[in-house]
């Protein structure tokens, strides 16, 4: 379980979450839609820590991390956080010196000192699972963005993360290469992999997703079932969002 | 055998045997002790607190805006005024590293703020401490990028090792200045260190080349520029 509760966020005096509270279950996803600077990716980064919000409390199963002025997290909190999440960026974010499989098994070997021939086993089945054991030995320069995406999702899924953050994940692709993606999100979450993804793609909001919130200018305007949020909307915003997302 | 053909030939042993006892190995340490002070007055300067970036900044600032000669001068004729003296060799490495540290900590510095905010955060998005995203993410791309200005620097290096003769070490410009002062013959002798000095500097642009094929390794063709 993910329990977000008055989560707040500022760049200089610039407040770009305004005390959002948000819950996710196990094995559920959850889309954040909204315009370009609603907050969505800043929201995404306050899970994983990539950013350090001003207040609010962050509960990831048996962690809680409290937020207040500008106290950095321990390491502890940090350590125990990031082994608990896994990120996918729009920009795929690969690194580009090392192979498919490198890739992979970088955290697995760098961060947990899983042996080299048991890492190999799990980024193998990992890059199976996104439809890539063919491609290991590819560097990412060699590999269609559709290709580096899945890639990246099988890197943030090494770590057996109890939630995958997904930030665009579809947005940096071709209508084609995007089906790819999201077919392979699609998998996962019928695996009961729990996910907050971050999208305007109406395949992943409408279909995949059991929760959707619509973020704008710092708060959740309005969050329910796919069908609410996105056919039935309540708020005046959603509703002009939404008819923008349906054309 | 002409007359001139056998000057260089007898010179060719000495010469050679300074530059393998000291032209080489002063470049070598110097180089390698200056790329590590370099490594650290760069991130010292990039991420370091606020009193150790300005130390940095003050170090490249006074050893860049000195003549390197004049620092091997003041280490070797200088320091032993004030009680401190150190033999020639190791006051020539102590200037040359330090020269080394100052430039090279610029290139570093650039080739690390060269690679995207993206990769530290895909490395602390998948729980890499700090030093384990540089380690491991950006250090690897940033040599990448730094190696051709580093062979600059390593190429200027070897041929600056010649300003050693200056402070008495007897590197392999020393020795091409002794022979010349005992057979007149200034034009063949310094002809002859220049090409030795041509040749060491060839094989290493050489090594450069490899050296980038293995960096770039993963490029697609497209991203290398030759």
């Amino acid at each position: 379980m993910i329990r977000l509760t008055g989560i707040e966020k500022a760049f200089g005096t610039n407040v770009v979450l305004h005390g959002v509270d948000l819950e996710v279950k196990d094995g559920t996803v959850t889309a954040l839609i909204g315009p370009s600077g609603g907050g969505k990716s800043t929201l995404l980064r306050c899970v994983n820590l990539l950013e350090r919000p001003r207040g609010g409390l962050l509960e990831l199963d048996d962690l809680t991390v409290k937020f207040h002025g500008n106290r950095s997290p321990t390491r502890e909190e940090l350590h125990g956080v990031r082994r608990r999440t896994g990120m996918v960026f729009q920009a795929f974010h690969l690194f580009p010196h090392r192979t498919a499989l490198g890739n992979v098994v970088e955290g697995l070997v760098t961060v947990q000192g899983v042996g080299p021939r048991e890492a190999e086993d799990r980024g193998r089945a990992l890059l199976e699972r996104v439809g890539l054991g063919h491609k290991a030995t590819a560097y990412p320069g060699q590999l269609s963005g559709g290709q580096q995406q899945r890639v990246a999702i099988a890197r943030a899924l090494a770590g057996n993360p109890r939630v995958l953050l997904c930030d665009e994940p579809t947005s940096a692709l071709d209508p084609e290469l995007a089906r790819e993606v999201v077919d392979v999100l699609t998998a996962l979450a019928r695996d009961g992999v729990t996910m907050i993804v971050a999208t305007h793609d109406l395949r992943l909001a409408g279909t995949v997703a059991g929760q959707v919130a619509f973020l704008e200018g710092g708060h959740i305007v309005e969050k329910g079932t796919p069908d609410q949020v996105l056919q039935n909307p309540t708020q005046a915003r959603t509703q002009a969002f939404v008819s923008h997302l349906n054309s | 055998m002409p007359h001139w053909l056998e000057i260089l030939r007898d010179a060719f042993v000495p010469l050679v045997a300074a530059g393998a006892a000291f032209t080489v190995p002063l470049t070598l340490l110097s180089f390698t002790l200056g790329l590590a002070l370099g490594l650290a007055t760069a991130l010292a300067r990039a991420f370091g607190p606020k009193p150790l970036s300005l130390l940095a900044r003050f170090y490249v600032w006074i050893i860049r805006g000195t003549p390197l000669l004049v620092q091997l001068f003041l280490i070797f004729y200088g320091l032993p005024a004030v009680g401190i003296v150190i033999d020639a060799f190791p006051a020539a490495l102590i200037g040359f590293s330090l020269n080394m540290g100052a430039y090279t900590s610029e290139i570093i510095r650039a080739a690390i703020a060269s690679v995207p905010q993206g990769q530290w955060e895909a490395s602390y998005s998948i729980g890499m401490t700090w030093s384990q995203a540089l380690r491991r993410t950006i250090l690897p791309q940033a040599a990448r990028v730094a190696t051709p200005p580093l062979a600059n620097s390593f190429i200027s290096l070897v041929k600056d090792t010649s300003l050693a003769a200056a402070i008495t070490v007897t590197e392999m410009f020393q020795a091409a200045q002794r022979i010349a002062a005992a057979n007149y013959e200034p034009l063949l002798l310094y002809s002859e260190a220049a090409l030795l000095y041509l040749a060491v500097c060839s094989v290493l642009s050489a090594l450069q080349s490899r050296l980038e094929t293995r960096l770039g390794r993963h490029l697609s063709p497209l991203e290398i520029v030759r």
